[in-house]
């Protein structure tokens, strides 16, 4: 138990020592133009940096000087190198009557080179490489164009239009023109025909003899100069006129006259005019 | 009263036929427009007599006129007149402007500026006119007929529903026939010259008009009461009403007809058959007129003009359901 408490007391002991060790061996290199920090407790408190020429191939800079315990100093350098090696921090400081630093020691500041050691200076020919076939821009259009192939058919999958029960049963054939004109020709003859029956009565017979002689398509005004041209709906239709627009309008017996050939009239027959 | 009909019509008709070749449906038309009291506007491209119809027709009925010629910078004050400072009462005086008068002819009617197309609705449809604090009633009959260039639409201003429903009639002139067109030619090379003061120039056919009327306004208020009488079924004006309905209701249509085409429909039909010398209106007075009194009413949605489909077509349509 009692060797056991002691294995981690020295650990421990160890491990808080081991910063004070690395900073005794000096920084962690930095490369070449990088710079880098470097914290360091000296016995004196007046170190400088050394005046340098523009040759120089590192550079240290004194950030601050602060008391420590014990009657040391705490430094805080920065230093940047220009060229690869292992430089000693005391050939870059001194005294302030100018002389060598030397009572600082070993400690050694790296400065790595970024290119590999063997590196002879040639200069890296360019290869053209091609463009990927998949990843990268292309991997992203083309998983955009699938994205919207995908959206549309299911679009169109979803939204296509479904077969109504209503659209595939057999709808009745419309009534015919005469099948329409008999309940009123009927009642015309009845003589109880309103204004609203005769109206429509006179539009049905218009548009009876209208597609019988073919002229759907004429201009209205047209087609009825051209009914009323007929022999047998030209009379038909200036009989209509004197009936339900002339003051006085016709006799019952003329109206039966003038219905008469449309109360049997074969709705086959008016069928086929309108099919 | 046959004989007033046929002395009236044919009358008109002979006057306008000696200065304008063919023709005779605009001049059907403002006979109607003259015997119902109702405004008629006139479209057609220029050089198809429509100012030569209406100086002709005017003068051929003595009635008074007056021609006013429409552009951008008029004012409503140019119409219907203004009030005046006299300074040698020191008083006001109303000046009275070219609408009071029984035959405006509203030349290009579209070139004028909103305010002044404004100005006539009063007068169009009340017959009277505010200047200033007081109105004035215009001169009985009055009618506007209008003329306008459905080709050039650079610097016009459309004319609104509002104004356009106040036109009985809307005619869209057409160009003569060949024949017709050779008749022009012809009577062109007989005018002449014309002489005055010692200088001279080409006639026109505004020349060839008759200056002595052929109809004074009594035999025209003879006729207007003729047209009065006129009967109409009730059989037409159930067609009247289902075809002014089926315009409301047509899918293509986004605007339908008001209850004043109804009643277009109706005194233009009377009228129509007073010309056709009938005692009542049929249906084929309805098919004649439906182009002129409905087509300038309604207004097609945007999804019909999109398809491609035209007033004209979808008014066919409406007929073809009525007949």
């Amino acid at each position: 138990m009692n060797t056991r408490w002691l294995s981690i007391i020295a650990c421990t002991v160890v491990l808080l020592t081991l910063p004070g060790a690395v900073l005794a061996e000096g920084p962690d290199p930095r490369m070449i133009g990088i710079e880098g920090d470097l914290q360091l407790t000296l016995s004196r408190g007046d170190y400088q940096p050394k005046p340098l020429d523009d040759r120089t191939p590192l550079i240290v800079r004194v950030e601050s000087v602060t008391p420590a315990s014990g009657g040391r100093f705490l430094y805080d350098f920065h230093y940047i190198g220009f060229e690869p090696g292992s430089y000693k921090l005391a050939d870059y400081l001194i005294h302030p009557d100018g002389t060598a630093a030397t009572e600082i020691g070993e400690v050694p500041v790296v400065v790595r080179s970024i290119l590999p050691p063997d590196y002879d200076g040639a200069l890296n020919s360019y290869l053209r490489r091609p463009f990927p076939w998949f990843g990268g821009y292309r991997m992203l259009l083309g998983g955009l164009a699938l994205l919207w192939v995908l959206g549309l058919l299911a679009f169109m999958w979803f939204g296509r239009r479904r077969k109504s029960a209503v659209v595939e049963e057999i709808l009745p054939p419309p009534p015919s023109y005469a099948e329409r004109m008999r309940p009123l020709v009927e009642a015309a003859a009845a003589g109880n025909l309103s204004a609203t029956g005769q109206a429509e009565l006179e539009r049905l017979m218009t548009g009876y003899w209208r597609e019988k002689l073919a002229l759907p398509e004429q201009r209205m005004a047209d087609a009825l100069a051209v009914l009323k041209r007929h022999p047998e709906a030209g009379s038909l239709l200036r009989a209509l006129e004197r009936w339900l627009h002339r003051p006085g309008g016709a006799s019952p017996e003329e109206v039966n006259g003038l219905l008469e050939p449309y109360r049997h009239l074969p709705v086959a027959a008016a069928k086929e005019v309108l099919a | 009263m046959t004989d007033t009909r046929t002395h009236f019509v044919q009358a008109v008709r002979d006057r306008v036929g000696e200065v304008v070749v063919g023709q005779d449906v605009v001049v059907e038309r403002m006979i109607i427009a003259l015997l119902t009291g109702g405004h008629l506007l006139l479209l057609g491209v220029p050089g198809t007599a429509k100012t030569l119809l209406v100086n002709a027709v005017a003068k051929a009925v003595d009635l008074q006129f007056s021609r006013v010629q429409f552009t951008i910078d008029m004012l409503p004050s140019d119409i219907i007149g203004s009030e005046l400072l006299d300074q040698a009462t020191g008083k006001f005086r109303t000046h009275q402007g070219p609408v009071f008068t029984n035959l405006l002819l509203a030349d290009e009617i579209n070139r004028a500026a909103p305010k002044v197309q404004s100005a006539l609705l009063e007068a169009m449809q009340e017959r009277k006119v505010t200047i200033g604090n007081a109105s004035y009633p215009l001169p009985i009959p009055f009618l506007v007929i209008a003329t306008q260039n459905p080709i050039e639409q650079a610097g016009t201003f459309e004319l609104p529903e509002a104004q356009l429903d106040r036109f009985m009639l809307c005619h869209r002139l057409d160009y003569p026939s060949a024949e017709q067109e050779e008749e022009v030619l012809r009577r062109q090379l007989k005018m002449g010259l014309k002489r005055v003061e010692g200088g001279a120039m080409p006639k026109t056919a505004f020349d060839m008009i008759g200056g002595e009327p052929v109809c004074r306004l009594p035999e025209l208020v003879n006729a207007m009461e003729l047209v009065q009488s006129v009967h109409v079924s009730e059989v037409f004006m159930k067609h009247c009403v289902e075809f002014i309905r089926l315009t409301r209701n047509h899918p293509a249509i986004e605007l339908g007809c008001s209850p004043r085409a109804g009643l277009s429909i109706v005194q233009a039909a009377r009228a129509r058959a007073f010309v056709m010398q009938r005692d009542y209106v049929v249906p084929e007075d309805l098919f004649e007129l439906a182009e002129d009194v409905v087509l300038h009413r309604i207004r097609l949605s945007y999804e019909a003009l999109a398809e491609g489909r035209r007033p004209r077509q979808v008014l066919e349509e409406l007929l073809h359901q009525l007949g």
